[in-house]
This record gives structure tokens, sequence and C-alpha cells, in this order.
């Protein structure tokens, strides 16, 4: 007797995006990246195909990193003040792509020129031969003013920039648009938002096929069921055919896990936690490989350990065979 | 009164300019009266009896009959000028109302309504059988005679009943003490005025001599923001006159829970509000009888709609427990009072009446817009969508009868935004496109220099601006662009000029703001989302629906498309969707003239069923996602998508 089949065959898949541009595409990176396509539930292969492998996006800091924990610091050494370097280390450490944050430019942290940004910008891209991810500090006066530069300093390598948000696109989508870079869209936890920022920049003339999605992301403890329920209820909608929900979702992980107290508080301030080298990695890993679980398509991480462990999931999970 | 002599029943084509408004009356009609049809207003002190001369009209093509009039000097007679009152159609005509005899100031809503409501047949039905809920009879009393000793009541009651009055009739003691002295006056003529109430009639009044005419009664409609209110004749059920001002009671709170606050933490402050919306109500029914130059001793009552806090306030009873849980107040369907109780200015004995409220948030406005659209009696569903302060949504057909309410703000009523008013004289009512000389054309109401923005005025305006992508799907201005008419106002805050000092003899700029945009946001979400929700509710889709109906606060003719284009209204077809005016008013009209509906208003408060918006979960994701222009979900806007792309 034949079982019945209770496979949900969804409307529409998660859309591919490709990151970076070889040498063939007008660019100088090795490799592209590409992410999205899921046509069922996160890992669900018996409903359709699960899409491309999640990539992991390591995360550097122009400026400011020495400011990041022991236990990173530990891994990175004296690379976090030289963004060159970092970004060699991060791709020693098993980077998909690099995710450079655009510190400096924050007033609190220097305020840097537009033309120093570019130039960190030209020397990540010359260091390392992954796709980049550029991501600002957050500051909209700031970000508008420096994030063209960029993007034009890296025109033609196809990158990552973000973030757009509700109240401020317009500037970045024209650079974008004008150098051929993708886009990441940022709502604060609001699937409403969501949607609607992706149709304020298609408005302004931006593919809704060449957005990433970032809905914010929480750490395991902070806030990450709430999170996970947002991004499975997008996730359904756009399997469900809600082209406006349809796009590959980024998880900013290492950010939010390396501000948990379970992360980086001593062991003698959190008696029987154990130790906070093992703590912190594990921390990291575990938010991450989670929101593998809620259909993260592209994770930002940070460090080596928790970048394997994770890697190690992913193969695990790629490793079940399609229906 | 529209008059037809003997033999005259052609219908001939009268147009009156400057306003260019063409009417179809039958032959015989006075040109005031095709005049009031078109929704044209021609001053006229004396409501049309040929004694005032203000009405002075010019026919410049086509035959008028008019008797002689001492108003009017050779001169002008030789000029074309004619008295609209006495000047009765004969031919097809075209007549030129000269600025002089053009009323100014004069609020166009109220006198729309009137036109509305012959033109989409709500009250025509009733014409022929008014039935008012306060009639004066004038009947001879048969003297007592020693052959029929019969009381003197008796003998009233007596004539009554050959009258067809033969309700059970009770009556006060002042009344009754007075009625040896009138029924025993030369002539044996009284007048009886007779109020209903409910299965008992009430004698409030009998008086020597015929004074039944006129018998006029003023419909009023409350709202949170605006009151309205029309004298009718009760005779033949018209409306004589219109007014319009602002609910006075907005300076003690914009909104009924503010309101109702004032009152618990203000010793007297029940007493502040009862007695500001008192004191509005009086002086819109002075301005009733200015304009036909009456007495208002000739109204015998007043009928009211309004929403249940406010209705609470003009009978002085305390709304404090309609704000704290279970939310109840003291009475939805209050009987008759005699409107002197309340500090109503009218005939000393004459009645206020107020038409039923469904539940502490749905108030009797409500209860009128069913009875005005005929919502019970439709097999099919329809739905009643009521923008005013509070937005009211009623679903419902001959079977069923469901309603919710959502806090929309008066922004759309021409209050709480920047260069916002009433659709009095002056107010921009509609703007159309941008034109090549970088400017908006539009219209004001009576023509006048703009001063302002009503209702309708936004609906195009936000239609624009997005059109032209001065404002993005959040409403937000795009300051970026160096776009014309776009600036930094007061406190840095963005604003759009929509119309320049001097443009048409607009003596200063009329701007909107950024926080006027997220203002009419607000509004048109709450709106849309209660829709969406009630509709979900009932497992119903828009296209279930076979009619929706738009009444309340917009001025004159809403634009139905820019209406969905910026989702105040569902995208369904044209022909689906139906704007009705004031039905608050209508509703208390119809009830006004005829027992039977007012009693129907009863039954359909009772059969109504309160959906709690406030406490469902759903409602709020709902507003959110109608936040944004025309909606989050625009799937749910398929003719505006297909517009857009």
């Amino acid at each position: 007797m034949k079982a019945q089949d209770t496979a949900t065959k969804w409307a529409a898949a998660i859309n591919e995006v490709r990151i970076g541009a070889t040498p063939a595409d007008g660019g100088t990176r090795r490799n592209t990246v590409t992410i999205g396509g899921a046509q069922c539930v996160p890992w669900l292969a018996y409903e359709g195909k699960t899409g491309n492998r999640p990539a992991i996006a390591v995360e550097i800091w122009d400026r400011g990193g020495e400011t990041w924990p022991g236990a990173l610091l530990e891994q990175y050494g004296d690379c976090v003040k030289d963004p060159a370097a970092w970004a060699k280390k991060a791709a020693e450490f098993g980077a998909d792509l690099i995710c450079l944050k655009l510190m400096g430019a924050h007033p609190a942290m220097g305020g840097i020129s537009a033309r120093e940004a570019a130039d960190t910008v030209k020397s990540v891209l010359a260091a390392v031969d992954l796709p980049l991810i550029v991501w600002g500090c957050d500051v909209n006066e700031r970000d508008n003013e420096v994030l063209p530069k960029c993007s034009e300093a890296a025109k033609g390598e196809n990158c990552l920039f973000g973030t757009i948000k509700e109240k401020n696109y317009r500037t970045l989508v024209a650079s974008c648009l004008a150098d051929g870079h993708k886009l990441l869209a940022e709502s604060p936890l609001d699937i409403n938002i969501a949607k609607q920022l992706n149709v304020l920049a298609h408005d302004v003339g931006y593919p809704l096929e060449q957005l990433v999605i970032f809905p914010t992301t929480a750490a395991l403890g902070y806030g990450f069921e709430y999170v996970y329920s947002i991004m499975e209820r997008s996730r359904l909608a756009g399997l469900g055919g809600d082209p406006l929900l349809r796009q590959p979702t980024l998880c900013d992980v290492g950010l939010q896990a390396w501000r948990a107290k379970e992360a980086i508080t001593a062991e003698d301030a959190l008696p029987g936690f154990g130790p906070v080298g093992a703590r912190g990695p594990l921390w990291e890993a575990i938010t991450a490989t989670n929101y593998l679980q809620a259909g993260a398509d592209l994770l930002v991480m940070r460090h080596p350990g928790s970048i394997r462990l994770v890697k190690e999931s992913i193969d695990r999970l790629c490793s079940v065979p399609a229906a | 009164m529209i008059t037809s002599e003997s033999g005259t029943k052609t219908k001939y084509m009268v147009e009156f300019l400057p306003a260019g408004l063409k009417v179809e009356v039958p032959g015989g009609t006075t040109v005031l009266d095709a005049a009031r049809i078109a929704g044209v207003v021609i001053d006229s002190l004396c409501g049309g009896d040929g004694v005032c001369g203000k009405c002075r009209v010019i026919v410049r093509h086509g035959i008028v009959r008019a008797a002689a009039t001492q108003s009017l000097t050779r001169e002008e007679i030789r000029q074309g000028y004619v008295l609209a009152c006495e000047a009765r159609i004969d031919g097809n005509v075209l007549i030129d109302v000269p600025t002089a005899s053009q009323v100014r100031g004069k609020v166009r809503d109220a006198d729309a309504v009137d036109i509305r409501v012959r033109e989409s047949g709500l009250l025509e039905r009733q014409r022929n059988e008014l039935d008012p809920l306060v009639k004066k009879h004038c009947l001879r009393m048969e003297p007592a005679r020693l052959e029929n000793p019969q009381s003197d009541l008796n003998r009233l009651y007596h004539e009554l009943a050959k009258l067809n009055c033969r309700e059970e009739s009770q009556l006060g003691l002042s009344v009754l003490r007075r009625l040896p002295g009138v029924v025993r006056n030369a002539s044996g003529v009284v007048t009886v005025t007779s109020a209903h109430r409910g299965a008992l009639t009430e004698i409030t009044d009998i008086v020597s001599g015929d004074s039944s005419n006129p018998n006029l009664a003023v419909a009023v409609d409350i709202g949170t923001t605006s009151v309205v209110a029309h004298l009718i004749d009760v005779a033949t059920g018209q409306s004589l006159s219109s007014a319009a001002k602002y609910n006075s009671q907005a300076v003690y709170g914009g909104d009924v829970l503010r309101r109702i606050m004032y009152c618990i933490e203000q010793p007297d402050g029940l007493t502040q509000l009862h007695t500001a919306v008192i004191e509005d109500i009086n002086t819109l029914i002075r301005e009733l009888l200015d304009k036909v130059q009456l007495s208002e001793n000739y109204i015998t009552f007043v009928v009211a709609a309004g929403n249940t806090t406010i209705m609470h306030t003009v009978m002085g009873m305390n709304p404090e427990w309609i704000r704290r849980e279970p939310y109840v107040g003291v009475s939805y369907q209050p009987p008759p009072f005699r409107a002197a109780e309340l500090g109503i200015m009218i005939h000393p004995r004459g009645l206020f009446y107020s038409l039923p409220c469904v539940s502490s948030f749905i108030g009797a406005d409500i209860t009128a817009g069913v009875l005005a659209t005929g919502m019970t009696q439709s097999d099919e569903p329809r739905m009643l969508i009521d923008i005013g302060t509070n937005g009211e949504i009623v679903i419902g057909n001959k079977d069923w009868m469901v309603c919710a309410s959502a806090s929309a703000g008066p922004a759309f009523e021409g209050a709480e935004t920047r260069d916002g008013m009433r659709a009095t004289c002056g107010a921009i009512d509609h703007i159309r496109g941008w034109s090549s000389g970088q400017r908006f054309s539009f219209s004001t109401v009576g023509n006048e220099s703009p001063c302002g923005l009503c209702g309708t005025a936004y609906v195009d305006l936000l239609a624009q601006l997005l059109r032209l992508q001065v404002m993005d799907k959040t409403g937000r201005l795009n300051t970026g662009n160096g776009i014309a008419r776009l600036r930094k106002g007061a406190e840095g805050e963005p604003e759009f000029v929509v119309v320049k000092r001097g443009e048409r003899g607009a003596s200063r700029d009329l701007v909107i703001t950024q926080s006027d945009i997220a203002n009419l946001m607000r509004a048109k979400a709450a709106v849309y989302a209660a829709s969406k929700i009630l509709l979900t509710s009932l497992g119903l889709t828009m296209s279930d629906l076979s009619e929706i109906m738009v009444a309340g606060a917009f001025g004159n003719f809403l634009d139905l498309e820019n209406a969905v284009f910026i989702g105040l209204l569902p995208d369904v077809p044209g022909e689906k969707l139906r704007f009705v005016g004031n039905t608050s008013l209508v509703g208390a009209k119809m009830a006004a003239l005829d027992r039977q509906r007012y009693q129907e208003a009863r039954r359909i408060a009772n059969s109504m069923t309160y959906f709690e918006l406030s406490t469902d979960p759903r409602f709020m994701e709902a507003f959110t996602s109608a936040c944004f222009f025309p909606h989050t979900n625009i799937e749910e806007f398929p003719s505006v998508m297909a517009k857009v792309s």
C-alpha cells in the first residue's frame, strides 16, 4: 500500500540572488556566491528543492575592531587594525563572502570621509578575491554621504550594499542602480515594513529580484523566537506567491551573539557557566544554526570556531537527498 | 414647494449661470425651486413669499411667467430681472444669478445633502405619505350642548377621531387646565399639537384659532467635529434651510474619549460639554430661522442623530461609564424629552427626539445611516462606511446587520491639519491635474479665492502627490530631489505648497505638511482596516458585497477613483461604490417625517451586532498594513496596481 503524499507544493520559489563578479562578469572576484532559490520551507527536501547552500559572510570593521570581545581578538590579533589584513584572515577562516562594516563613518567612531571609506573598500577588494558586502554605519546622513562613493569605488564588483530603510532609501538605491550592486533592505522586525520597503525601492526603479531582506536579527535568548516567527511568516508568504516577500534573507548573527552576556562574561562573574572561551563561539553557532531553520540564506558571523560548526551543520542539512 | 399647474406637465430644461448647473423641471415650477433642485443657492429671506425682493435673477434666454412686482424697477425689468420665487418656468430657460443674489459664507455640504437625497431617492418614497412625529391639527370644536353634555376633552377626542387620529392620547395637567378657555373662543377653531410617543400620542399644546401652518422640524446631525442642521417644513417634507458649524465641544477634546475624560476630571465638565453643544444647536436653529424669517415657535420638534457619547452630552447624561469596562451608557434609546428641558430654543412645548444608539461605541448616526440607505430592505449584503472622527462600518442585509467602529481622527473633516477647513466658501474641494504652469488646477466652494482645503481636496491631493512622486507610498515627502514647492516649514518639518500666495487670490500659501499626511494616513488606514476585519470576521470578501456606500465627512462629491487610489476605499468595480452623503442627517429627517421610520430605527438599533475591534489582535496588524498608499498588500488594489505598472 502506498502512503499518501502529504508534501505541500508551494506556488513560488525564493529569488536567487548572485553576489560578486568574476573577470568574465567584468569584476575581479575568483567566484560568485548565489543565495536563495528554495522551493520549500527550510530543509523539507521532500517538498521541493532546498535551494542554494546558505552562505557565510565573515564580518570585518574598518575601524574600532579592537573593541571586540577578547575571544574574537584572540583569533584575529592585530589584523583588526587593518581591514585588508582582517579580510585575508577572514578568508582563511572559511568565509564565502566578506562583510565590511564601515563603522568609521559613525560620528562617534571618527566620522571618516567618503574618500577614506572608498579607499578601504578598494583595499579589501584588492586583498581578497571573495564577493563583498558593504554595510554602512547606521547613521542615515553619514551613510548617504559615504556609501555612494564606496559604491562607485566598487563598480562592477556586484557587491551587496546595505542597508536601505523605510525612511532612507533613495540615495543608496540610486547608487546601486548606477553601479550595478545588490541591495540589502532592512526592516525593524515588521513584515509590513519589509514589504513596504521593497515597494518603495521598486517604485524608484530597483528590481525586486535583486533585493536581499534583513528583517533584523536577535541573539539566542534575546528575542530570537520573535525574529524566528517573523522570518517564518515572511518565508511562507514568499513561497505562497507574494512577490514582495520572495527575497532571500540575511541574518546578522555575529554582532548580536557577541553582545549576549552568556557569550562574553567571564566565568568568575557567571559561576557555573563554564569557560568563556567556549561559550562565545557556541552562542554564535547555536544562534546561527537556529536561523538556518528559520530560512536564513546568508549568515554574517565572526568566530572561526562557530563558522566551522555552522558549516558542518550546513553540510549535514544539504546532504538530505531531494524527493 | 414645487407647484405644477394643471395641464403643464411638460418638462423644461433650466440652466443656471455662472454655476453652469442644469436641471429639468415641470412647467410652472418657480425659478427658486428649480434652483434648489439644481443645487444653486439663491438668496431669499422670505422663503419664496415674494415679499423680500432678494431673489433677483436675470432671464438670459427663454420664457418665464411672472406676476407684477414692486420689488423691481422698470429698468431692471427691461434688463430681464425677475424674482426667482415669483417667476414660473414656461419653456427652456437660461438664468443668470447675479453676485448680489448668491448666498455667501454658506455651507455647501448641508445644501448638497438635500439635493443628493432627492437624486438618490432616499426620501422620495415617503413624500406622499408623510406621518411626522409631531402633527398640528386644526379642527372646529362642537360647542357643548345640553343634549350632548360631553366633557371638553371628550369632544376634542371626538374631533381628533374624525381626522383619523385614534391613538391613545395623554396630555399634561397644564394643557388640560387651559382647555376650557381655548375651546370656547368665538369661532370654535383650535389647533392641537400631537406628538408621537411610541404607543401613545401626547397632546402637547392646544391653542385657539388656526396656527397649523407652518409646522416646522429641525433635523440635526451632531458629529464629534461638525454639527449640521436642516429646517424642515413638515407639511411638504422639504428642507427650507440648512446650516453647519464645528462642534464647540472640540475645545474640551478632539475625540469622544478625551471629552469623557474631561467630564470625569472637571467638576462641572459635563455641564460645560452640554452647554457647548446645546449652544451650537441653538446657534444653528437661529441661523436656519433667520434664513427663512420665521419664529422658533413654529418648530415643534427636533430629531437628532449623533454618536453615543455626544448624545449623552446633549442630554446631559454622564458618559463616564462608556469608557470603563464593561463600557455601558446611561441609555441608548432615550424617550422624547421636552426640548426646553435641554435648553434647546424651539416652541416651548416642542419635543426633542433622539434616534436610538446601538451600543456605547455605535451611535444614532449609524442607526440613521442604515435607515437612510435602506440596508435592511436588501437581500444582498451591503456595506456602509461612515467616515467621520470615528470611522464606522456596517455590513448587512434584511436578515442580519453587524457593525464596528475605529478611531479615524478628524483629518478628513478638515480639522487637525494645517490648512484644513470645512467645505465652506473658499475651501478647495477638488484638485485636478498638475498643469504645465507648475500649479494645480483646482476648484473652490462658491468659486471664491482659496483659503483652505476640505476633505475631498485632501483625497485628491494625496493621489496627485503620489502620481507626481512628490510623496512616496509611506507618505514621506521626497525632500531630496529639489522638487519645486517642497520646502522645510516651521521647525524644519517638510511641507508642500499646494497653492501659492496670490494664486487665484489666495492671501497666503496653503500647504500640506508631513504631519498632515500622517494624520490623513492614519484616518484612511483605520477606516480600511476596520472594514477588512469586519468582513474577515464574517467570512466574506469585498467581492461578496453588492454595494459599498460611503457616507460622512466629505463636504461634497468625493472622487471615488482617487479615494481608491490612496486606499481609503476598497478597490471594487466603480458601479459598486456609491457616495451617499450625510446619512446621519438624512436618517434623522426621514424619522422626523414618518413615525414608522422612527420605530424602524429602534428595530435597527436592537438588531445590530457590534464587533469590538480594539480587543481584536488582528486589527492592529490590519491597521499597520493599511498605513501605506494604497496598501502594503498591493494585490488588494488590482486596479491601482495596473495603473502604477
